[in-house]
């Protein structure tokens, strides 16, 4: 994984702002549009304004929430451990009680930027709100990456066990340093390609052929 | 015509460590309010109240004050980032208009300030363009410890990585401090294309001395070997820099005063004649001056003094200003300025090298030269997976 690098033009993103504020498409959008930012305007009418059908994109786009809406917005979110939104999230704090910052968290929000919003204080929301969202990120990669070597982990020992066996070693550090060397000629992790060897020898002793494809880790 | 008397503030340091700048700042604005009130079609007669807060930070803000009380709505002043950053919350808390005369590191537009210096993207990109063809690209780079030198040398180290160049040391030094020999040893240690200079005032004047100095005793032609490169370098400095340094420097501005044009020659001869006794025209002069002159024409147009109506009318001015036309951009108050870099002569002024075809469009948050992603410095990481 490369060290994060922080986000710090956001001339090519698109804004999405949900509010219903005045005074916060008075002066949200200008300032935004003279950080390169593009901006849509959705209002929330009977119904909660709905973005599960846009095309949200983590690089692409960052979505202010009105933490005063009457219904908060539908945003869609990531699956699996960490769920995040598919873009970064603004919170745009009214009333500073706990259930509207809740609701705001829950959407989502990486940083906060209190109304009415002051001019001098959007660069430093968005830059916390892009730059923590895409840490967020990372660490649920990782979790993620994390989480499937520890579901490999038993093909782990597995595999050395089968390699003592088939070479007659009498040392499991020899075995584990012989996969340790091939699971790197192989650029996969040790436990990724630990679970090949074995489900390869299992699908040979089923079939005689082989007919797993080696599959490269998410690294 | 009636006449609108009006009264507005001056507030530059014509004293302390960068006092030699904040004079010459203080006559180019000084003599735009005598250009403006003897001009009887200019509709306005400026009243200056001018305020020396001497170099000294905690002096801006109760200056800024005692001139608000005063009644006072629009004041033209500050030079460095420190001293501009202190008062902003002040006109915006009171709704007044600082008019900001200098160049500076960008990534701001209160709608209190009218900047009519330059933005990075006109000081910047130009001059790493020039030093990356000219001498190389691996830098040296010192500044005084505040947000001018810090945020320089970042978008110099961005602009230069971006170009497979390198940074090879970054120092700071205290406003004020006057002993390089350290810094000096370093830099011939580490062997640069060029040293990137973002010290002000008696710092940066001082360095200049030391190095050539230092250079001359190894027997090393400082300006073709060490090149000194600076985006805050003008004419009045290089007197102060005095006849053993004085030539030889890089500097990316907007303004010379060597600029041939029957504007800039009768605004130099203007000056000359109004301040025998100097200090010498320079770049925030004339950028000082411009702010007035925009102001005095907004205030006409509006009307008086009111916020609103003067940045309404402001909004896309121009003027023929001494450096050619300038333009104030509505979406970001600052200016469309032309961008230069000369380079210093003996006899204390710039020769001009390079000069933009036209003015170019202030980007003060580099939002459309600069990557979005922040420069990796470092070599890439490699692990065991």
């Amino acid at each position: 994984m490369a060290p994060s690098r922080f986000v710090q033009n956001f001339s090519r993103r698109h804004a999405i702002l949900v509010s219903n504020d005045e005074r916060v498409s008075a002066t949200l959008p200008p300032t935004l549009a003279r950080l390169g930012l593009t901006v849509e305007h959705r209002a929330t009418g009977e119904e909660a304004v709905d973005l599960s059908q846009v095309p949200l994109q983590a690089e692409d786009h960052v979505v202010f929430v009105d933490g005063d809406l009457p219904r908060a917005p539908v945003l869609p979110f990531s699956a699996g451990p960490g769920s995040l939104p598919l873009a970064p999230v603004v919170g745009l704090v009214g009333v500073e009680a706990p259930s509207r910052l809740r609701s705001l968290m829950q959407a989502g929000a990486t940083a906060f930027l209190a109304k009415p919003v002051y001019g001098g204080s959007v660069f430093s929301a968005l830059y916390l709100a892009v730059n923590e969202f895409a840490q967020k990120a990372d660490l649920s990669g990782a979790l993620a990456a994390h989480e499937t070597r520890r579901r490999q982990r038993r093909y782990v020992i597995k595999a050395i066990l089968k390699l003592m066996r088939e070479r007659g070693l009498d040392d499991d550090d020899h075995a584990f340093a012989i996969l340790r060397r091939e699971s790197m000629q192989a650029r996969l992790s040790i436990e990724a390609y630990c679970q090949y060897v074995v489900q390869r020898s299992a699908a040979q002793s089923e079939s005689g052929a082989e007919t797993l494809v080696m599959t490269r880790s998410a690294e | 015509m009636a006449s609108l008397r009006y009264p507005i503030g001056i507030l530059f340091s014509a004293t302390g460590s960068y006092g030699t700048v904040g004079r010459t700042m203080l006559n180019g604005a000084l003599m735009a309010c005598r250009a403006v009130n003897a001009d009887a079609s200019a509709g306005v007669e400026l009243v200056p109240t001018v305020v020396d807060p001497a170099s000294d930070l905690s002096a801006y803000a109760p200056a800024v004050e005692t001139m608000l009380d005063a009644g006072i709505r629009h004041v033209v002043g500050c030079y460095t980032s420190s001293s501009r950053k202190d008062v902003i919350p002040i006109f915006e808390k009171r709704d007044a208009l600082l008019w900001y005369p200098a160049h500076y590191e960008g990534f701001e537009s209160s709608a209190n300030v009218v900047y009519t210096g330059t933005a990075p993207n006109h000081h910047m990109s130009p001059l790493v363009d020039h030093l990356v063809s000219r001498f190389g690209k691996r830098a040296f780079c010192v500044g005084s410890n505040y947000i001018w030198g810090w945020e320089s040398n970042r978008v110099l180290r961005e602009d230069i990585t971006q170009r497979g160049g390198k940074v090879l040391a970054e120092r700071y030094f205290a406003v004020g401090e006057r002993d390089f020999s350290a810094i000096i040893a370093a830099i011939f240690e580490a062997g640069p294309d060029f040293v990137f200079n973002a010290l002000i005032g008696q710092s940066a004047y001082a360095f200049f001395r030391q190095f050539r100095r230092a250079c001359e005793a190894r027997g090393i032609d400082q300006k073709t070997r060490f090149p000194i490169a600076s985006c805050n370098l003008s004419e009045p400095e290089l007197a102060e820099i005095g006849p053993e340094a004085i030539d030889g420097h890089l500097s990316s501005s907007v303004y010379f005063a060597s600029i041939d044009t029957p504007v800039n020659r009768a605004f130099v001869a203007g000056y000359q004649a109004m301040f025998p006794d100097g200090p010498v025209v320079s770049a925030e002069a004339e950028a000082a001056y411009i702010a007035v002159r925009f102001l005095a024409e907004a205030l006409r147009d509006a009307g008086g003094g009111d916020i609103a109506p003067v940045k309404a009318a402001l909004a896309g001015q121009s003027l023929d200003a001494p450096q050619g036309k300038v333009t104030i951009d509505p979406e970001t108050m600052h200016c469309y300025l032309t961008p230069r870099i000369g380079r210093s002569s003996p006899d204390g002024q710039f020769d001009i090298l390079v000069e933009a075809d036209r003015p170019v469009r202030p980007d003060p948050y580099l939002v459309r030269a600069a990557a979005p992603l922040e420069a990796v410095a470092q070599r890439p990481k490699l692990r065991v997976v």
